[in-house]
């Protein structure tokens, strides 16, 4: 699994960057369709196809398997703070991104040289800034999947999961648009629904957010709501296996 | 202080919904003894070895494992357990399931090596294969094996003779002999009678949730004949759990 990772998360950047270095080499001069270090920002967009794969497979698959079926009441007899398991969770998503993001820079330095990182304007911050927003986002992803992994299954959440993306993300195309500019009266549903798209994880905002930090660089408002939702699900993960009837579920199903 | 009671529950209710498993169980286990824990299928064995985990909140009444609330590590490292069914990690070795089991209950690397080892030669399983590749019987055995991990003060073993072959069965009354011998607790849930009467000094019939009657071996054979006469008078039908 950890091989087919590794091999999804490099391939996935390194076709891309090598893809767009081919259109830099024979069009340059001709066309400037893609030039420096946007390259760079269009990997780390690639690289929202890769999280998704971690997040979906961790979440879905790999964390509620020590807690569900016949392996539950082994599980659960274990002599460990219930608090262990979010948090070694936890700590193992953020290994499988940091090494997504360590291919990334593998891949853009097999492309572009690895001396393209020593350049002085190299958008150093500018990318770290994204991975922080893209760490988040998908350790967030992996809890609120588990969650409803434990609760729901695992095939429901996998689709539930899709189109709560999707929804998300059209959601953000929605809502950024100015239906002043089209329609006399704005519908009463449309500012409830903002309301409550406001409230929601921002991975709508996310393709928005990368390129509105890779830009300018600095604190973006959305950290904090990641931080929050990360939270909310660390917690709420720990409520789940915590919780009798729960518990009593898994070890029957 | 020195534990006298290991296992204390009072008046014990356990609900999944609306159907009642446990209704008004009250029972103790002193250190050293083993309890046999008997019923027909339903009658609340496992939801009350549940409740003594801490997998399971009782809607009512007490549970107390070495006068401690049941579930926390602290408790559960001093309680071994091996499920009527469950199932390790598929992608594991016997040899790695064991070690892994081994330091969570906080040993030394080497001499939880010892004991895996000696574990695995009692139950004579090769360490090598992966779970996935065992036998129902072998997997039976390795269940077993990991409860015993850790020197337990209480060990739980819920219908622990389902699928093993008689030469395991054997060595199996003769290790917890052994573990009673030397102070362990044990609470032990079966359908074989027969094995029950052998292994364990108290038994525990319960019918529909309630303790139907509860004594030592002795009392069950010198007031019924047997164990299973016992069950028979106490639960009805022919004799048998």
């Amino acid at each position: 699994m950890l091989v087919v990772f590794l091999l999804f998360a490099f391939l996935v950047p390194f076709i891309g960057l090598k893809m767009m270095g081919l259109v830099n080499e024979h069009l340059q001069g001709v066309v400037s369709a893609v030039v420096g270090y946007d390259t760079l920002f269009v990997a780390l967009f690639l690289q929202l196809a890769t999280g998704a794969f971690v997040s979906a497979v961790y979440g879905i698959w790999l964390v509620p398997y020590l807690h569900q079926g016949m392996r539950g009441p082994l599980t659960f007899a274990m002599p460990l703070s219930r608090w262990c398991f979010p948090a070694a969770y936890g700590i193992t998503a953020l290994g499988l991104l940091v090494t997504q993001h360590l291919i990334l820079l593998l891949s853009f330095g097999l492309n572009f040289g690895f001396s393209t990182f020593l350049a002085k304007d190299f958008p150093w911050s500018g990318l770290a800034g994204v991975l922080v927003l893209e760490t988040l986002a998908f350790e967030t992803l992996t809890f609120v999947l588990a969650c409803l992994a434990l609760v729901l299954g695992q095939i429901p959440t996998f689709f539930l999961g899709a189109v709560g993306l999707f929804v998300l993300q059209m959601g953000a195309a929605f809502f950024r648009f100015d239906l002043a500019t089209i329609v006399d009266q704005i519908p009463a549903w449309v500012p409830t629904g903002k309301a409550l798209y406001s409230v929601l994880p921002p991975f709508g905002e996310l393709v928005f957010d990368i390129r509105a930090l890779f830009v300018r660089p600095g604190f973006h408002l959305h950290f904090v709501a990641w931080a929050s939702w990360l939270a909310a699900g660390f917690c709420f993960f720990r409520l789940l296996i915590g919780r009798a009837w729960r518990m009593g579920r898994a070890v029957e199903s | 202080m020195i534990e006298s009671t290991v296992v204390t529950i009072d008046n014990l209710h356990v609900f999944y919904g609306r159907s009642c498993a446990v209704a008004g169980l009250s029972f103790a286990i002193p250190k050293g003894r083993s309890l046999g824990l008997l019923g027909v299928n339903g009658a609340g064995k496992t939801s009350t070895l549940r409740c003594l985990l801490g997998m399971k909140q009782p809607r009512q009444g007490s549970v107390r494992v070495f006068g401690c609330v049941p579930g926390h590590p602290e408790v559960l490292r001093r309680v071994g357990y091996a499920p009527e069914e469950a199932l390790p990690p598929e992608y594991l070795t016997g040899g790695e399931y064991l070690s892994i089991v081994g330091s969570m209950r906080c040993h030394g690397p080497a001499r939880g090596r010892d004991e895996i080892e000696q574990l695995l030669s009692w139950i004579e399983l090769d360490p090598r294969k992966t779970v996935r590749d065992y036998s129902k019987g072998m997997r039976r055995r390795l269940l077993i094996a990991q409860a015993f991990i850790g020197s337990p003060d209480l060990l739980i073993l819920d219908e622990p003779l389902n699928g093993l072959d008689p030469v395991i069965i054997i060595r199996l009354r003769e290790k917890l002999a052994a573990y009673c011998a030397d102070g362990g607790t044990l609470l032990y849930s079966s359908h074989i009678l027969a094995e029950v009467e052998k292994t364990c000094t108290d038994i525990a019939i319960l019918h529909a949730g309630r303790l139907a009657w509860s004594g030592t071996v002795g009392e069950a054979v010198a007031g019924f004949g047997s164990v299973e006469s016992a069950f028979a008078a106490k639960v009805g039908g022919g004799g048998t759990a």
